[in-house]
């Protein structure tokens, strides 16, 4: 049905895309083994996008068939020439075709299956766990892009995550949990028949809310710290955002800053399009929602900033190369300059080399959500934190929360890590369109400041 | 055709096809976007989405599942696809899964898409900004009409039409070669009349150029004056983290004994309600498949209800709740802001946060940004990343707090102000 669409977009002399995509969902959750839903979701449809002189028409409908497109691609020239009061664009040659893709569906049954499997093997893993709850979203994104010089672009991305929520007591009956996701780029049915690769995520979450039972407030202040397995989350929220085309238009803190020295020289980063240092990474894109080539967008070399990431009308503000970073959560939204899979370069030293360097300071292991503004300020909520002291790990710590400014933080980092590893659970909201997309980062040695984890009273 | 032919033809090809209980809720929504960069409107987006919701059940086995639609064949492959999964579905069915849905209709549409006159609001948006030193950087106006409509196997039927727009903004302001974001608003409101920006705002915009030049603090410990839009983080999330299902059933919720019982000052009540005058686009069909209505959550800071799915609430022994936890109200208190503001000796007034509404010991860590340092009743300068600290369960339990006489709707909520003592900053 969705190859139909290809036919139905005449080549024109302006930019524009007709796009159909369904995104399929799964969602199962069970707490303390009890199935509480069960839900699938499909969306799916057709939209159609033309771009004029830096402005946008766009239409979009359930319907996806050739009345569909050919409805939805007329309103977005209608659209476009509201917006523009120009009265004609002229169709040319005709183009190519390509097929929508076709995947196998996940049967509601692998899902429930995986969620009680799991439920099963923590009761038996954590006998000590006050509370457990397991959700499993799997989404499968399927595409087909046709652009207005005549390409057509299949894209399909399965995506299956496993959240895991543990509780433990104290002998106070205190209590304390952490959630973390564990999840790849492929189906529910894979990880079924490979359940053993979750164990030492399992085994980790585990010993960490044990410890968090007994953890303590933290007095407010700067700290140094060691922050592991959070810097993903830290280049994404403190610094991809600002390096974000229409963030730059708008005056974000990194406009105007090209081939300035702007962090620390051990600082690399890129928002990758299909691979990272040679591993293909976790939303690999071949073209974006405007059917524009995706290419890596080098963000920070050696602490100087190199780019910026781009659509077509923020490249054209810029007069910048268009990096390809348009995308669309459905079919829908109209897209937006997002990330694709940013990542900071690993370095050289250990984590245990990191931890050894501090005297005295905090050591980040696992975050929740967290946000940024527009000046590089950041927050992050932090699920897993431990005291340093004397170069080794202490004390459990509290649900703290991180704070700072990524030009500091990031700035004063002194080791970077060899460690690095994509989570593949990440999702970002922007303009209330949550897509999935990729970030990772090595442990790094820096300061940033912490408070809270006050317990009630 | 409209949605409610549809959810009636959908539900008797499942009822034919073997279900024994089903539920069909359709939702369809047109909606209309002008988006504004840089003071110029650019976008024009228009589309209609209808998806229809389907819980069915044959002997124990149960399932749920959403299909968008365009028309009544787009169901030909959908039923028996239905059929195949519910196979495949867990024998989990409780006929509380089946809701409870009332027959109903209602009309409440007041406006309509007009391109010319949403243009010219985002323009005439900008020109103000404009005239106080500000760029309207972003805008996005949607006009949305929304159709629901609630069928059962049972014979219930329920449908709702309503419209309204939705604005969300950002505006920066520019001082020495500096830019900063001093607006940034987002509201639902039923016609494009109706929008005023709020309280917060234009204290902001009166303060704005004190934003270019903050001052840094030492740790203190003082009074804290939340605006409503902070202020609903943290009360949602510490709803949330203590009577949602999740907490409740996983035994992490402080309250879980507390029902009927004091958890808060007197001077606190707040509900669920997304029928209240002043509420936009509110929930009308909870994912359960339940007609949305209004329920207390706490009263007099007695704690009535938790926010409990069906299934939820039976296995808890509890009520299911009337929404899904959209729109909450909370009630105002006696003294005007100006006066909570006179009556502070030292204190800070946040207009924004950034940070943990709630964690599910009630601890909560964060930034207060844009906020003001007060004294001796008066705003004297801004403030440079305050951070803030403390845990809800104790304020509320303490009832060191009084809200404000007036209060603020963004069209989601309808919240006043708060003022909170002995909170840290540092």
């Amino acid at each position: 049905m969705f190859d139909v669409i290809c036919d139905v977009l005449m080549p024109w002399d302006i930019q524009g895309v007709l796009r159909t995509q369904q995104n399929s969902e799964r969602t199962v959750t069970l707490s303390n083994g009890v199935l509480l839903e069960s839900v699938r979701t499909e969306k799916k449809g057709v939209s159609a996008l033309f771009i004029d002189n830096g402005k946008r028409g766009f239409a979009c409908s359930t319907d996806i068939s050739v009345h569909g497109a050919n409805t939805v691609m007329h309103e977005a020239l209608d659209n476009l020439r509201s917006m523009t009061r120009v009265n004609e664009f002229a169709p040319v040659a005709s183009g190519g075709r390509s097929s929508f893709p076709t995947v196998k569906d996940t049967a509601q049954s692998e899902i429930v299956e995986l969620a009680s499997t799991l439920d099963t093997r923590i009761v038996s893993m954590c006998p000590k766990a006050s509370g457990r709850r397991i959700q499993i979203a799997t989404l499968v994104t399927q595409k087909l892009i046709c652009t207005h010089d005549g390409r057509c672009i299949s894209v399909f991305l399965p995506r299956t995550n496993v959240y895991v929520t543990l509780s433990a007591k104290n002998s106070r009956g205190e209590s304390a949990s952490i959630r973390d996701a564990y999840g790849g780029a492929c189906y529910a049915s894979q990880l079924l028949n490979n359940i053993e690769v979750m164990d030492g995520f399992i085994n980790e979450l585990y010993d960490d809310v044990q410890k968090k039972c007994e953890a303590s407030a933290l007095e407010s202040a700067e700290y140094e710290c060691v922050l592991s397995g959070c810097t993903g989350i830290l280049i994404h929220e403190a610094f991809g955002h600002i390096a974000e085309g229409d963030a730059v238009a708008a005056g974000s803190v990194l406009a105007g800053k090209l081939g300035e020295r702007i962090v620390s020289p051990l600082i690399s980063a890129t928002d990758f399009a299909k691979s990272a240092f040679g591993q293909p990474v976790p939303q690999p894109l071949e073209v974006d929602d405007e059917g524009v080539q995706c290419v890596d967008a080098p963000i920070l070399e050696k602490g100087v900033l190199k780019g910026y990431m781009l659509d077509t009308r923020t490249a054209a503000q810029l007069g910048l190369k268009n990096t390809g970073n348009a995308r669309a959560a459905t079919f829908g939204d109209i897209p937006v300059v997002r990330m694709r899979n940013t990542a900071i370069h690993p370095g050289n030293s250990t984590l245990d080399e990191l931890i050894a360097s501090v005297e005295d300071g905090v050591y980040v292991k696992r975050t929740g959500g967290g946000q940024a503004d527009m000046t590089g300020k950041f927050m992050f909520a932090v699920q897993t934190a431990y005291r340093i002291h004397s170069g080794k790990v202490k004390e459990p710590l509290g649900n703290i929360t991180c704070t700072g400014s990524s030009f500091r933080t990031l700035g004063e980092v002194k080791m970077v890590g060899n460690d690095i590893h994509w989570p593949h659970s990440s999702m970002c909201g922007k303009e209330a369109q949550v897509i999935p997309v990729g970030m990772a980062g090595p442990s790094v040695r820096s300061i940033a400041y912490f408070g809270g984890g006050e317990r009630n009273e | 055709m409209n949605d409610l032919t549809v959810a009636k033809s959908l539900l008797k090809r499942l009822t034919n096809a073997g279900a024994d209980c089903a539920h069909v809720w359709c939702v369809g929504v047109q909606r209309h976007t002008m988006l504004l960069t840089q003071g110029v409107p650019d976008t024009l987006m228009t589309g209609h989405e209808s998806t229809a919701s389907v819980k069915l059940g044959q002997g124990m086995r149960f399932i749920q599942k959403e299909i968008p639609f365009s028309c009544e064949s787009d169901f030909d492959g959908f039923v028996p696809e239905l059929f195949a999964a519910l196979k495949d579905a867990p024998e989990d069915r409780n006929e509380d899964m089946f809701g409870d849905g009332t027959s109903e209709s209602r009309t409440d549409i007041r406006s309509s898409f007009e391109p010319v006159q949403m243009k010219r609001y985002l323009e005439t948006l900008a020109e103000d900004f404009a005239a106080s030193g500000a760029e309207l950087v972003r805008a996005k106006l949607s006009y949305e009409k929304r159709e629901s409509v609630f069928v059962s196997s049972r014979g219930e039927q329920y449908a709702d039409e309503d419209d309204g727009y939705k604005l969300s903004f950002s505006a920066n302001m520019k001082k020495d070669g500096r830019t900063m974001t001093v607006f940034a608003d987002h509201a639902m409101f039923r016609d494009m009349g109706d929008y005023k920006a709020f309280d917060a705002q234009s204290i902001l915009a009166k303060n704005a150029d004190m934003l270019f030049n903050p001052s840094n603090i030492k740790p203190f410990e003082a009074s804290l004056i939340i605006a409503p839009a902070p202020l609903y983080i943290f009360l949602m999330d510490t709803l949330f983290s203590q009577l949602f299902d999740d907490s409740l059933l996983g035994g992490q919720s402080r309250w879980e004994n507390s029902f009927n019982k004091a958890v808060a000052d007197r001077t606190f009540s707040a509900r669920f309600d997304s029928f209240e005058e002043g509420i936009v686009l509110g929930e009308r069909i909870t994912p359960d498949g339940c007609r949305s209505k209004p329920y207390d959550v706490i009263d007099k800071g007695i704690l009535k209800n938790a926010i409990l799915s069906c299934k939820a609430a039976r296995i808890k022994g509890l009520a299911p709740s009337g929404n899904s936890g959209d729109n909450l109200i909370v009630e105002p208190g006696r003294t005007s802001l100006d006066e909570l503001i006179a009556n502070t000796g030292e204190g800070v007034l946040m207009y924004g946060y950034a940070g943990v509404g709630a964690n599910p010991d009630g601890s909560f860590a964060g930034v207060a940004k844009p906020a003001f340092m007060i004294k001796n009743g008066k705003i004297v300068c801004a403030l440079n990343d305050v951070r803030v600290s403390g845990n809800w369960l104790d304020i509320l339990a303490r009832g060191s707090f009084e809200f404000s006489s007036r209060r603020e709707t963004n069209g989601e909520s309808i919240l006043p102000w708060m003022k909170v003592e002995k909170v840290k900053f540092s």
